[in-house]
């Protein structure tokens, strides 16, 4: 549905943001995972027609994004990581203004489908208050009712859980899958665990390149019986990192458990069920140590 | 503590963008007020960087940096609230009193260091290389220091303690605005109540800006002494500055609110339980609702305007444009309020004046409006962050640009609207029914809002272009100043400058004349440049944050739709076209000449002839005029049948023409000669006598002159030639006789620069030579003038001399004039659509012909002339004419002329003039008497040509029209006339750019000419008597009647006045027509008691002070010695308290020094004063009178 080929982009300031992206992303959820300054945004902000790339191509359903970008607009949602408001404007004002944007011509009808996302995303109440004036978990609700806007075929959305308490989380989570169904819903995120609950597709950037891709439980095959993990103390630590391919560690009742990865059981640790993390911070670190 | 706080208010503000963009716009601007003309205040014979230009500069930043204050106090003092800070900050252990003085200080030194840059601007300014060095004195710093520590410092302190307290009281910046304007307001408003002598000085002591305190200091300083005297620490200076220090301390002890911890329970509890309620049940529903509508493309239009409708309550519903209304309006209430017009006289509010006082008001104001607006709505997704959201929307680019340039221009449209509807009321309120609402529109519509378009789309093209809000509007700024530089490096032509277009002058007679054509071809032909630069603009244009200059202009190129292409293609089209239709009109069909080649043309023109100035030429004795207008065709024929005369002792063999100014054609022909035209410059002729013109002999000869205008200007238009309103004199319509000095570069500067030697600006007086030339120049005489005019039908044309005959032929209206007496080689032609009023006085006729719509001071001007035809008659000696007629013409230029029997005046004069009661003067009455007195001061009585020529013109004709005027209103209401001329006189020297001259050595020196002339002779009246000074003067006339061999001279008028006069009368003439003297008189002391008799002892002490001074202004002190009259009022106590009688007036004899007299009167005299009439000039009249305790 959404091909995006050789796409690479370069900043002023000599940044590599993009570096020769190809995905081939179907309908449905697809998480795109990175740490910071991957260049997630930029491939978003790419996919919404706010910036334009130095080499390649997107095509959504036979629509080319770089000469039409306004019929690509028509269908898209986008939630960008980071937003702010016109001062003074009350949410449903504000809502409605960028619904007459997206082509809600029919007042009622206009009225209506505002007021139904407000309600979904549990801002109804305060929809006569200034968006200006809200906090930051409100804030970001208001930024999913307006991606939501004219039930768009694509969706990006940006870090959208970010502020938010595990209960709007959830309740996000539920709406993003439902969405899924019957649109590409791209979702930009760090946190592992929300691609590895949601997306039946996935792809991993760091510095402007894909360094995997595919259905999160296949890739999980791929280190299957591979990872390993041990509690050691603070000294300990830092012979382990010598040694092995350590993923990742974490505190757990005050002792640092590593997972490191190894073909064969090392000594001392003991197996354990490979998650997306796992994968995830493998990827990572390999990709550190050939760069 | 205390000095941390400061400290880190100055590094906040040294962080903030507003820092900078406010120390660089006051930068900006005060560097163009010392480098360009512009903007200079003071006047232009002042040094640039004297003490009187710097502290003028300075103190009227003081007034205007008053938002500077608001901006940076105002925020500081709720800063803590708006930036949600405050709770950390009241939970820290500080005291509030030290907390808050601490701020107000830390931004009031902030305010201090940007008020800094306005010095350093004009500093730098004054350097540019550009910058006349004639206008530079040594550069001191000690002007600068003085009035930034005297008057600045306290000045700016007053207004952010007032407006620290103003913000900490309401927690909000919106009411620290509205009291900055009403403060304004107060401030120009009490500026119109105390334009009066008498509350000057009240005004001095409490303008809290100093300006006034500085004016009333400073009113009456010669060029001199504003060029090099530092702010002198007066009394009232004192007073002034410390009153406010005062103030100040009061305000921030009273009103600083110099507690902490406030009153922030302001939550809102109102009780909204039902409407919860009903809430509830609308949401359950909602959530239901299926939010996957179809949604289809929409319409262009309809996002348009939604879009539209978006940005413009954006823009209007916002503090900052109620503050800029406000601002807009109050502007137009000073410019309104303090419009004078015409020698001082208020002008009925017409049309055409109110739409000039919005265009001054609005010209730069508009600028700072496009500059902000556009940068506030060009960066506004990108400042809110919200531009990833609303512009990954599906709508073209189009709509962003085109809606925010509605919104724009639709701040700009609501200016212009309130200020039409302000001075809309202002004339209602007047009392003027004439609204002329067409004009409103076409004027402001035509000449101001589409002009403005076009800048707001160059204004969008550079904000787009750069890379950030503040260097777009620094480089807007700069482009939209440029024209003031590129006049410098001689682009003038109106193609060449960004949507200019020639400079409207709007004629209630002439409408708009030509000036509606101009503007729409150049609105067209910059209009089809403003498409491309917005095609441009919007093909640029930046979805979501920034871009690279690569990124856009790859999205230009590739994102251009055909329909953009096809856009811009016409545009270039329709660039190119009109460009050529206005080059064609402006530079091929008619002439475009650059300054630079008129003065490259003046220089040639002095460095070749100048040397034959002096050869003789022809001189004119008879002339009969034939003269057709076609006034729809600006066209005009005309054919000269002249007789000259060699008056000269050489013979003639040749002498030099040149040519009249746009002219078509022209030719003149001599018995015994031929016309040749100069090879080495264009513009001048030669003629040569085959057989040379002996003196005494006398030949004929026809001279005939066309006009034809076609097509269009671009500057340098011929307003003489118009379709309704013809007026042009012989002076301007013929060839001239003889080198004309008045084409030399006339300029010091500019001559200077070109190596010329300094111009001799007038003949000497002891030069005879000159005595059998008239003062209009070698080869005007009297002559016998007979004229046939003809024009459209439906005008009225006008010649001087009587009416012979008159009749249609063709179409065409003819009338014949003849004079039956001999006139000046001065008179003019008129063609207009003209109302006449006629009456008839003592076989005089008198005709006042007049725009219909300008008809309320007809009948002043009757009655003037009455009057000064029976007091000039009675005293002087016959009016040589049955007849007298003032005309009306067109506003193009202003002043009154006076020809033999005809008075042409300008529509912008005395016939709009509002007439005021009581003790104002009545101008229209004055002036008209004025140039009937040059019937007999001018017409019969000429002038040799040296200095002083104007005394006997001018001086004579003020004295003339002022005892017609003292003749008819009474002497009580000659006051406020003799006050008026001892002002202009005072203030007039004081931008004298050569050097003062003694009276009767005036050279164009019309404070001298006029006013002093006029006060003077008035008071030599008084001093020796009204008979002998109009028997003086009429022996004068006797002596000098139509007589030009010689033309009589000032020292004529001297001995004449010299013979009625006493001694004392004598020395007075001396002192003011041959020395320059300022006299102080005063009353030091009054004391009145009631004798045994019951009558009144009244003892005054009276100081006497004469100062002799040079032409520069130095000043010695010389002896007074001189008859002065003593007055005595009595309080009526029936009448108001305002009206008292005149008790006495006595002349008594004063020296020097104080004189003691005495008076005794039946009753209590309740004021003294000392020379009521203004017989010696005096700065200081205030202290002419005393009460009595």
């Amino acid at each position: 549905m959404l091909t995006i080929s050789n796409l690479s982009k370069t900043y002023d300031n000599g940044v590599n943001a993009l570096n020769k992206v190809d995905l081939n992303i179907p309908k449905g959820m697809f998480g795109l995972l990175g740490p910071n300054g991957a260049g997630k945004s930029s491939l978003m902000r790419t996919l919404a027609t706010l910036q334009m790339p130095d080499e390649g191509t997107i095509t959504f359903d036979g629509i080319d994004a770089i000469s039409q970008p306004n019929d690509l607009r028509q269908r898209l949602g986008y939630l960008p990581q980071d937003f702010g408001v016109y001062p003074r404007i009350s949410a449903v004002d504000l809502l409605a203004h960028l619904a007459m944007l997206k082509g809600f011509t029919n007042a009622k009808q206009r009225k209506e489908v505002v007021e139904a996302l407000l309600a979904k995303v549990n801002l109804f109440e305060h929809r006569k208050n200034a968006v200006s004036e809200f906090s930051g978990g409100m804030r970001q609700r208001f930024g999913i009712a307006q991606a939501l806007l004219g039930d768009p075929d694509l969706l990006i959305v940006d870090e959208p859980t970010a502020g938010l308490d595990p209960e709007e989380r959830n309740r996000f989570h539920n709406l993003l899958v439902s969405l899924g169904e019957s649109k590409v819903v791209i979702l930009s995120t760090h946190i592992v665990d929300d691609v590895a609950e949601l997306c039946p597709n996935m792809a991993i950037l760091s510095s402007g390149k894909i360094l995997l891709k595919g259905n999160p439980l296949c890739l999980i095959e791929q280190v299957k019986g591979n990872v390993w993990k041990k509690s050691v103390s603070k000294e300990e630590l830092l012979e382990v990192e010598q040694e092995f391919a350590v993923i990742s560690q974490r505190l757990f009742a005050g002792q640092s458990v590593v997972h490191v990865l190894s073909e064969s059981q090392p000594e001392g640790f003991e197996a354990t069920q490979a998650s997306l993390e796992d994968l995830y911070f493998s990827t990572l670190s390999s990709n550190r140590k050939t760069a | 503590m205390f000095n941390q706080i400061i400290q880190f208010e100055l590094r906040y503000f040294l962080k903030q963008p507003s820092f900078y963009v406010c120390s660089i716009l006051l930068l900006v601007i005060s560097f163009l007020f010392s480098s360009t003309d512009s903007f200079s205040v003071g006047g232009k014979n002042l040094l640039i960087n004297g003490s009187y230009s710097i502290t003028l500069v300075m103190l009227f930043f003081s007034l205007f940096s008053m938002f500077l204050v608001v901006n940076f106090v105002g925020s500081s003092a709720i800063r803590n609230e708006t930036s949600k800070m405050e709770e950390l900050v009241l939970s820290k252990p500080i005291s509030a009193v030290q907390y808050n003085l601490a701020k107000l200080l830390g931004s009031y030194l902030v305010v201090l260091v940007v008020f800094l840059s306005i010095p350093i601007g004009y500093t730098l300014g004054s350097w540019m290389p550009w910058v006349d060095a004639e206008r530079l004195g040594a550069f001191s710093l000690e002007y600068y220091a003085r009035v930034f520590l005297i008057f600045n410092t306290s000045t700016l302190l007053f207004l952010s303690s007032i407006f620290y307290a103003v913000a900490k009281r309401t927690s909000s910046m919106m009411p620290v605005y509205l009291s900055a304007i009403a403060l304004l307001v107060l401030y120009s408003i009490s500026g119109t109540l105390v334009s009066d002598l008498e509350t000057r000085s009240i005004a001095a002591v409490l303008d809290p800006f100093g300006i006034r305190t500085f004016s009333d200091i400073s009113r009456y300083w010669s060029v001199e002494e504003r060029n090099i005297t530092a702010i002198p620490l007066t009394a009232t200076l004192l007073l002034n500055r410390i009153g406010w220090l005062v103030v100040t301390v009061v305000i921030v002890i009273v009103f600083g609110q110099l507690k902490l911890r406030g009153n922030s329970n302001k939550r809102n509890t109102k009780n909204k339980t039902k409407q919860v309620e009903k809430d509830l049940v609308r949401e359950k529903y909602l959530l239901n609702v299926s939010t996957q509508v179809d949604v289809k493309q929409n319409s262009f239009w309809q996002v348009l305007l939604e879009r539209v409708r978006f940005e413009v309550k954006q823009v209007l519903f916002t503090p900052s444009f109620v503050v800029l209304i406000v601002i807009s309006i109050l502007f137009l209430m000073m410019v309104l309020f303090q419009q004078v017009g015409w020698f001082g006289a208020k002008s009925i509010p017409i049309t055409k004046d109110m739409v000039n006082a919005i265009f001054g008001t609005f010209s730069l104001l508009s600028i700072v409006i496009v500059t902000f607006y556009s940068a506030e709505v060009i960066w506004r997704e990108r400042d809110y962050r919200i531009a990833d959201i609303v512009e990954s929307a599906p709508i073209p680019s189009l709509v962003f640009w085109l809606s925010k340039f509605f919104a724009v221009n639709l701040v700009l449209m609501i200016i212009y609207g309130l200020a039409m509807l302000f001075t809309l009321g202002y004339q209602l309120a007047y009392g003027v029914t004439d609204l002329q609402i067409s004009q409103y529109f076409i004027s402001i519509i035509l000449f101001i809002l589409i002009p403005l378009s076009m800048s707001v789309v160059l204004s969008f093209f550079i904000q787009t272009l750069c890379s950030n809000k503040f260097v777009g509007m620094f480089v807007y700024l700069l482009v939209a100043f440029s024209p003031m530089f590129l006049v410098e490096l001689g682009i003038e032509h109106n193609m060449l400058i960004f949507a200019q277009a020639p400079t409207l002058t709007y004629s209630d007679m002439n409408g708009y004349a030509w000036f509606i054509e101009t503007q729409l071809w150049y609105s067209l032909y910059w209009g089809a440049f403003s498409m491309l630069l917005a095609i441009v603009t919007f093909g640029m244009w930046q979805r979501g944050t920034a871009v690279s200059w690569k990124n856009k202009i790859t999205q230009l190129i590739s994102q251009t739709s055909n329909k953009m292409k096809l856009a811009s293609a016409l545009s270039i089209v329709v660039f190119i076209s009109s460009g050529s239709v206005i080059y064609y009109n402006t530079t091929v069909i008619n002439e475009f000449i650059s300054s630079a080649e008129i003065k490259n043309w003046q220089e040639k023109y002095e460095r070749d002839y100048g040397s034959s100035v002096n050869n003789p030429v022809p001189t004119m004795t008879s002339v009969i005029a034939i003269v057709d207008i076609y006034p729809a065709e600006r066209r005009l024929t005309s054919r000269f049948e002249i007789e000259v005369e060699n008056k000269s002792k050489e013979e003639i063999k040749e002498f030099l023409l040149s040519e009249p100014n746009f002219s078509s054609s022209w030719n003149v022909t001599i018995d015994g000669g031929s016309l040749k035209q100069e090879e080495s410059l264009d513009k001048v002729a030669r003629f040569v006598f085959h057989q040379p013109m002996q003196p005494g002999e006398s030949r004929k000869g026809i001279i005939e002159v066309e006009r034809h205008h076609k097509g269009f200007k671009d500057s340098n238009f011929d307003t003489s030639l118009v379709k309704n309103g013809t007026f042009i004199s012989n002076i301007k319509l013929l060839p001239s006789f003889g080198v004309n000095k008045g084409m030399f570069i006339q300029e010091p500067n500019e001559r200077k620069k070109r190596e010329l030697p300094k111009l001799k600006l007038a003949n000497k007086l002891d030069e005879h030579k000159y005595y059998n030339e008239s003062s209009f120049g070698k080869g005007y005489d009297f002559i016998d003038f007979e004229a046939i005019v003809s024009t459209d039908e439906g005008q009225t044309a006008i010649a001087p001399g009587y009416l012979q005959s008159e009749w249609l032929a063709e179409g065409r209206h003819y009338f014949h004039y003849k004079m039956d007496s001999k006139i000046k080689n001065f008179y003019s032609f008129l063609s207009a659509k003209l109302e006449v009023k006629k009456a008839s006085h003592n076989s005089v006729n008198i005709e006042v012909y007049y725009h219909s719509a300008h008809n309320k001071n007809i009948d002043v001007m009757i009655d003037s002339v009455k009057a000064s035809l029976d007091y000039f008659s009675t005293e002087f000696g016959d009016y040589q004419h049955k007849q007298m007629r003032i005309i009306e013409f067109p506003g193009y230029s202003s002043y009154a002329q006076s020809f033999a029997n005809t008075v042409p005046y300008a529509e912008t004069m005395g016939f709009i003039s509002e007439i005021e009661l009581g003790d104002k003067v009545n101008i229209p009455f004055l002036v008209t008497a004025h140039e009937v007195a040059h019937q007999w001061w001018g017409h019969q009585l000429g002038a040799a040509n040296v200095e002083g020529a104007q005394v006997l013109s001018e001086s004579l004709s003020e004295y003339s029209a002022l005892k017609v005027v003292e003749q008819t209103f009474g002497k009580q209401a000659m006051k406020s006339y003799l006050k008026r001329e001892l002002d202009y006189y005072l203030r007039g020297r004081t931008h004298e750019i050569r050097e003062e001259n003694p009276l009767y050595k005036t050279v164009d020196q019309q404070y001298l000419h006029y006013s002093k002339g006029g006060l003077v002779m008035m008071s030599i009246a008084d001093q020796i008597g009204v008979d002998k000074v109009n028997t003086a003067l009429k022996s004068l006339l006797n002596e000098f009647k139509y007589q030009n061999s010689p033309y009589p001279t000032t020292k004529d008028l001297l001995s004449h006045l010299n013979q009625v006069a006493d001694e004392k009368g004598i020395s007075y003439i001396y002192q003011n027509f041959k020395e320059i003297n300022l006299y102080e008189l005063k009353i030091n002391k009054v004391n009145s008691v009631v004798r045994e008799d019951g009558k009144y002892l009244t003892t005054v002490v009276v100081e006497a002070l004469r100062k002799q001074i040079d032409g520069k202004g130095k000043e010695t002190q010389s002896p007074f010695d001189g008859k002065v009259l003593i007055s005595a009022k009595e309080q009526n106590t029936e009448m108001s308290s305002e009206k008292s009688l005149v008790l006495f007036e006595q002349w008594h004899n004063i020296i020097d020094g104080e004189n003691t007299l005495t008076f005794v009167t039946e009753t209590k005299p309740s004021l003294l004063e000392v020379d009521p009439y203004m017989n010696y000039i005096d700065i200081d009249l205030k202290n002419n009178q005393l009460k009595v305790k």
